[in-house]
């Protein structure tokens, strides 16, 4: 069944059609929740509550991206879900072992097939990354992710934050220059080789 | 190159790394980088960092989100739930019109008594005074039959028959008066009519009984005179047991006037020790008679109404019970 008729059936109260869609955008709208949120947990609740949350509203949806529609879905949670955490104490964005010692190089979004010093590096990466997302502030973040991470373009982006074009672009451009000045500093502490094999490819 | 200028630059220069700027924006701009390198050092920065955020793998959900009908609210309903529902929505509706009913047909039956009830109360003030006035001449005529006999037997005879002829008319006149009163139930009116209707019919009867020993005076006067009372009173007191006796049920359905009307036709010679049995009987038994009447319909209805209720409380209880599994 293509996904207009999935949507259709769901919009009839087909809870089974409406969980054929959500194998279909459940990756995404956990990439979208961790990347904004930065903590797996909530990160996991604020998925499941998009879902709900779209199945309930499904008959609101007229058409157009699904895929936006539901990315919208997911970022609102997820603002909900920071709302909610400012007003308790925080959750840093680092991750903790068992002995509440910060983890600097995260394993636990280690890429396996990779060499361990390549690994280490990309877990710096990674985290360096991790850290600069979890400075920006949430509207710089959120259309971060959609547009580099995601790979929506700019109308799509547009539609899944409620803005037009010109704020996608301006805020998107302010939030790059962010990233880039937060990357500069873990950049320089990257091995040389790396650097230079990373300039080469760009 | 001022701040404002820089970010202006910065921002097309984004746009034009993910190709999102206009044909003419993107000549104008590309005409410049050969002779900036500040903005060809600030485009590599730019593409660096777009690369980097976009070789972050894609993460995998940790688990699957399909959702349960239990977390959307889609619950399996028992079949009986619909059933109930209804019944308890429908027994709800029924115990609000019984009930608005009832109200209106008690208050109506209430005025109704009220109104019956009023005249009663009149009569049965008035109903002593007969009885006082009506039990006054029998130990006047049984205590001095010597003294009207010496003063004069047959005019004491004649006043008597007289008096007891103005009774008679008196006592029809108030049953006709009776019917007159002024019910407002049209069953109480009915009733009280037929009622009066038969009153008066044995009014006549008792006149016509009581005008026939006493029309001849001369047969009864000497009755008073020679203390030989058992004939001439013979017939007259059979006419107070009928009256006691026939009528009592019959009058207990009527209406209060008729039975205080009824009273006047006693004879009071002898009649005294007769008439406070029927007096008691009159005064208590249609209100009794009314009551029970009245009673045992509104108990149809406190049933009914129970009934109602209970079913609708039943019915939703078990509905709520059901919903909540």
């Amino acid at each position: 069944m293509d996904e207009p008729a999935l949507i259709q059936a769901a919009k009839q109260g087909d809870l089974d059609a409406f969980n054929r869609l959500v194998l279909v955008y459940q990756d995404m709208l956990y990439n979208q929740a961790y990347r904004v949120i930065g903590e797996p947990a909530t990160a996991e609740d604020a998925t499941q509550d998009a879902f709900i949350a779209a199945f309930r509203k499904i008959k609101t949806f007229r058409g157009g991206s699904f895929k936006a529609w539901l990315l919208r879905i997911v970022t609102n949670t997820c603002y909900d879900e920071l709302r909610r955490r400012k007003r308790r104490p925080t959750t840093p964005l680092e991750p903790y072992n068992q002995e509440n010692e910060e983890i600097e190089s995260p394993t636990w979004l280690s890429d396996t097939a990779e060499s361990p010093e390549q690994a280490a590096i990309r877990s710096d990466m990674r985290a360096a990354l991790h850290r600069c997302l979890g400075e920006l502030s949430k509207d710089f973040r959120t259309i971060v992710v959609l547009v580099d991470i995601q790979g929506l373009d700019y109308a799509e982006a547009s539609n899944v934050i409620g803005k037009p074009l010109g704020t996608v672009k301006s805020r998107l451009a302010r939030a790059r220059f962010r990233m880039q000045n937060c990357l500069k500093q873990y950049w320089e502490l990257l091995p040389q080789s790396y650097r230079l094999e990373r300039e080469r490819k760009l | 190159m001022t701040k404002k200028m820089y970010e202006r630059d910065w921002e097309a220069l984004s746009a034009y790394s993910d190709g999102q700027l206009s044909s003419s924006e993107s000549a104008r701009l590309e005409s410049r980088l050969p002779e900036s390198g500040e903005l060809r050092a600030a485009l590599d920065e730019l593409r660096k960092t777009s690369d980097l955020l976009r070789s972050q793998p894609k993460l995998r959900a940790p688990r699957n989100f399909i959702l349960t009908p239990d977390m959307v609210g889609l619950r399996q309903q028992a079949p009986a739930y619909p059933a109930l529902r209804l019944a308890a929505v429908l027994a709800s509706i029924l115990f609000i019109f019984v009930l608005v009913g009832d109200l209106y047909i008690s208050n109506t039956s209430m005025q109704a008594a009220q109104i019956a009830r009023s005249p009663a109360a009149e009569m049965a003030v008035e109903a002593p005074e007969d009885l006082f006035l009506d039990e006054e001449p029998a130990p006047q005529m049984f205590g001095e039959p010597e003294d009207s006999q010496v003063t004069g037997g047959g005019k004491a005879v004649v006043e008597t028959t007289e008096a007891e002829e103005e009774l008679v008319v008196e006592s029809e006149a108030q049953a006709v008066q009776g019917t007159a009163f002024p019910p407002t139930s049209t069953s109480v009116e009915a009733s009280a009519e037929a009622a009066a209707l038969e009153t008066k019919e044995l009014m006549e009867e008792t006149s016509a009984l009581l005008v026939a020993p006493t029309g001849t005076i001369s047969e009864a006067a000497p009755a008073f005179g020679d203390d030989d009372t058992a004939l001439p009173l013979q017939p007259t007191h059979t006419v107070v047991e009928r009256v006691e006796a026939s009528p009592s049920t019959l009058l207990g359905e009527a209406l209060p006037g008729q039975k205080s009307a009824q009273l006047p036709t006693e004879h009071p010679t002898k009649g005294a020790d007769i008439l406070p049995t029927p007096t008691t009987q009159l005064m208590t038994t249609p209100e009794s008679a009314a009551d029970s009447q009245w009673l045992s319909g509104i108990s149809t209805l406190r049933w009914l109404e129970i009934g109602l209720a209970a079913l609708a409380i039943i019915a939703g209880a078990a509905a709520l019970i059901l919903r909540r599994r």
